[in-house]
């Protein structure tokens, strides 16, 4: 039975960070119709900006996180920039975007492998590995970071959109120029929990994955979160 | 082969697009169907030629409940239809669009067959019908406006129907290309086809309808002998307030 | 000379694999990312039964292409129930749930390990062994399968596939039950791409399975756009010059270190330079 729940514990967390990207994914789709399938590379950038701040350059974790966080974000734009927005304004049809998509998905993960060869790297300080009990249950610190997290920007996440005009505007389907979006769709939630099972499959296959074991995703995911909330990726700005 | 419409309904969302229509559709004639935009007239068609899947109510077509056969199927009991947003297969040829509505429909059939030269043969038939010999290798995409329109009456044609549904084909055709149209719905309804006309040209509904059906917000209106019907205050009304 | 010998082989099956991902993609507009995967169970029947139980290549083939094809009539009953995105979307995930098969049902496949000591083919008493007589093989092995799509192409069923391609929905008001359709072309171009694999696994004496990895359906994908949608000639030229770019790029001077991520690279910037200036590709009159 602890066994059981500790498994159920570990699954939720491992689950907020898929629903997560899985959000990420469905506001993209909802808003702009892109199949991003490089979503998975955008949080990769994440992860690995961190590692380079915190861990090669030994800066303090959480200005790496935050750093990660704005590099992922400047990834999303550069691509953006570079790639699907002159494919939108060519009035590309939604397989070129996805092709596309996929070349990104196919470079990114290369160059990291390139730049930080292809074994694992550990991004946790020792610091944050400490446990706390409740009952027979273990939660990490760092779980429990994860978690609270979600929960808390899912619940920014719904308010926000329910609430407030800016969510007023975005479920209606327009963007202000310049606006930041950290919202899920009112389209959000059914595909996005769909999309996780398979988001599963091909972002644990590369991506974040490749930076590392079980505590990895944890960072990736709190990093994901920050990105989210202060700035998200691909966000066409609609004029 | 009359058509036998029967409380048929189809609602999004709660709005319905059709409710409970009940209509006849009588072979050899040509019925018109107007009313101002949103009265259901294309879900109608859809709803008829299974596009679209209906909510209730009944289709009986040649003693066929056509509500309860499969979409790909409804073909076989020959209803065939033109789509008010024109809709070719763009990038392949003129003669391919015909070729493949005159081949077979099997998997294996299709496998094992090349087209010959009673097919080639039929589909330059078609295109001389329509005035579109000319254009046989060029690709669907390249072509006019008109264009497009003629090669989807010459679809309809490839497909010896029993029942064709006309969705606004009129739209944007310049007069030598109507004239074409009209005399081939006339063809049609002299060989004895049962035909739905969706136009809102009120000359052309004039002349070709031996009945009409006016709709509006998913129901019948009114519907009878079209100068009649069209100088009916209703009528008149529910053009100009919608 | 034999490093030609080899790159020729490798182009052959990997054009086998273009000519028939594009009776997919191409013909019918099924963005298909699970190709490899085909590939790979090809791959592991042909070598399993040859290496472990002694059968002859040919016969190993024909079981190859069996699994293959009922796999792709499972794999592809699924897919369609998607449409578009969603469809390269959920043939990726089975792309990824076959590599997983073949990672962990070590049993058949002795997992990472791989399959080592795969004799090359013995037909009629004839051996296969040479690179020579092993490309003549490939070679055989192409005309057959591109002679097929060539036929498939001129059939009204081909017409069939491109018209799904076009509009799906209109068809299905002219009579035409798609579904089935495109259950039949995924069903053949897999059998195809099995053929494809077995050879690999004989030429190559060892897989293991990365035989099946998506990164190969990239690459597949990639000689088919680039080639050009629609046309089977093309595929031919995409995998010709999408083997041939990187061992060139290797004479240039790139280190062999980074050699497979850069060939990742190259093929990634391709697709979307493609997509950004030529979608039709090489010899395609269709753009995706």
């Amino acid at each position: 039975m602890d066994t059981l729940l500790q498994l159920l514990v570990n699954g939720l967390v491992a689950g907020s960070i898929y629903a997560l990207v899985a959000m990420g994914f469905s506001l993209i789709y909802g808003t702009t119709r892109f199949f991003n399938l490089a979503h998975g590379s955008i949080a990769a950038v994440g992860g690995y900006g961190v590692f380079l701040f915190s861990r090669l350059l030994g800066w303090p974790l959480w200005s790496g996180v935050i750093l990660g966080v704005l590099c992922a974000g400047l990834a999303g734009w550069a691509l953006d920039k570079l790639i699907y927005l002159p494919l939108r304004r060519r009035k590309a049809s939604g397989m070129i975007l996805l092709v596309a998509s996929l070349g990104v998905f196919t470079v990114i993960p290369s160059l990291f492998a390139i730049a930080f060869g292809t074994h694992f790297h550990n991004l946790i300080p020792s610091t944050l590995i400490s446990v706390l009990r409740f009952g027979s249950v273990v939660f990490t610190q760092v779980q429990l970071i994860v978690l609270g997290s979600s929960v808390l920007v899912f619940a920014i996440l719904v308010l926000g959109l329910r609430f407030t005009r800016l969510g007023r505007v975005i479920r209606a389907g327009l963007l202000l120029k310049g606006v930041i979006a950290a919202i899920v769709g009112g389209i959000g939630s059914i595909p996005g929990a769909i999309l996780g099972g398979f988001l599963l499959g091909s972002v644990e296959n590369l991506g974040i994955w490749q930076i590392g074991a079980e505590w990895k995703e944890a960072i990736a995911f709190a990093l994901l979160i920050l990105f989210l909330v202060f700035r998200p990726e691909g966000i066409v700005r609609r004029r | 082969m009359k058509i036998s419409v029967q409380q048929l309904s189809k609602h999004f969302d709660g709005v319905h697009a059709v409710d409970g229509v009940s209509l006849t559709f009588e072979s050899g004639t040509i019925t018109g169907i107007v009313g101002p935009n949103g009265s259901g007239k294309t879900t109608l068609t859809h709803l008829l030629s299974g596009v679209l899947p209906v909510d209730g109510g009944a289709v009986v077509f040649d003693g066929v409940e056509l509500t309860r056969v499969r979409p790909h199927e409804i073909s076989f009991y020959g209803v065939t239809r033109t789509f008010q947003s024109v809709r070719l297969f763009e990038q392949m040829s003129v003669r391919d669009n015909l070729l493949v509505v005159l081949t077979e429909r099997g998997v294996f059939a299709s496998l094992f067959e090349r087209h010959g030269e009673r097919h080639l043969k039929r589909a330059q038939e078609l295109l001389l019908r329509v005035g579109l010999s000319g254009k046989r290798d060029e690709l669907a995409v390249n072509l006019s406006y008109g264009q497009r329109k003629l090669l989807e009456i010459a679809r309809v044609l490839a497909m010896d129907p029993k029942a064709v549904l006309f969705d606004e084909p009129f739209a944007g055709l310049f007069p030598e290309m109507v004239k074409i149209v009209v005399s081939v719905i006339k063809e049609l309804r002299d060989r004895g086809v049962t035909i739905l006309l969706i136009e809102h040209n009120m000359e052309l509904i004039r002349e070709l309808s031996d009945h009409l059906v006016v709709m509006d917000a998913g129901r019948v209106l009114a519907q009878g002998e079209p100068d009649g019907v069209l100088a009916r205050g209703d009528v008149i009304e529910a053009y100009l307030g919608g | 000379m034999e490093y030609i010998l080899h790159l020729a082989i490798i182009v052959s099956i990997f054009a086998i694999l273009g000519v028939s991902l594009n009776l997919v993609v191409g013909f019918t507009g099924l963005l298909s990312l699970a190709h490899a995967a085909f590939y790979g169970v090809g791959a592991y029947a042909s070598a399993i039964l040859t290496r472990s139980y002694g059968w002859d290549f040919f016969p190993s083939v024909l079981v190859g292409i069996a699994v293959a094809m009922f796999a792709a009539l499972l794999i592809g009953l699924v897919l369609s129930k998607f449409d578009g995105d969603y469809y390269a979307l959920a043939s990726l995930g089975f792309s990824a749930i076959v590599y997983s098969l073949f990672l962990n049902w070590r049993g058949l496949t002795r997992g990472s390990l791989g399959l080592p000591g795969i004799p090359r083919p013995e037909i009629f008493g004839m051996s296969f062994s040479e690179r020579e007589f092993f490309l003549i093989l490939a070679l055989l092995c192409l005309i057959l399968v591109y002679a097929v799509s060539r036929w498939i192409e001129r059939s009204s069923f081909g017409r069939v596939l491109k018209a799904i391609r076009e509009d799906e929905r209109a068809l299905r008001v002219f009579g035409y039950r798609t579904l089935l359709f495109k259950l039949a072309v995924f069903v053949m171009a897999s059998g195809m791409a099995a053929i494809a694999g077995a050879l690999f696994a004989s030429y190559t004496r060892f897989i293991d399975p990365n035989v099946g990895l998506l990164m190969d359906s990239v690459l597949i994908l990639a000689m088919v756009i680039l080639g050009g949608m629609a046309s089977l000639k093309g595929s031919i030229f995409g995998a010709l010059f999408l083997i041939v770019l990187p061992e060139l790029m290797r004479f240039v001077g790139f280190p062999d270190l980074v050699a497979a991520e850069l060939r990742q690279i190259t093929y990634g910037l391709i697709l979307i330079l493609l997509m950004l200036y030529r979608p039709q590709g090489l010899l395609g009159k269709y753009k995706l």
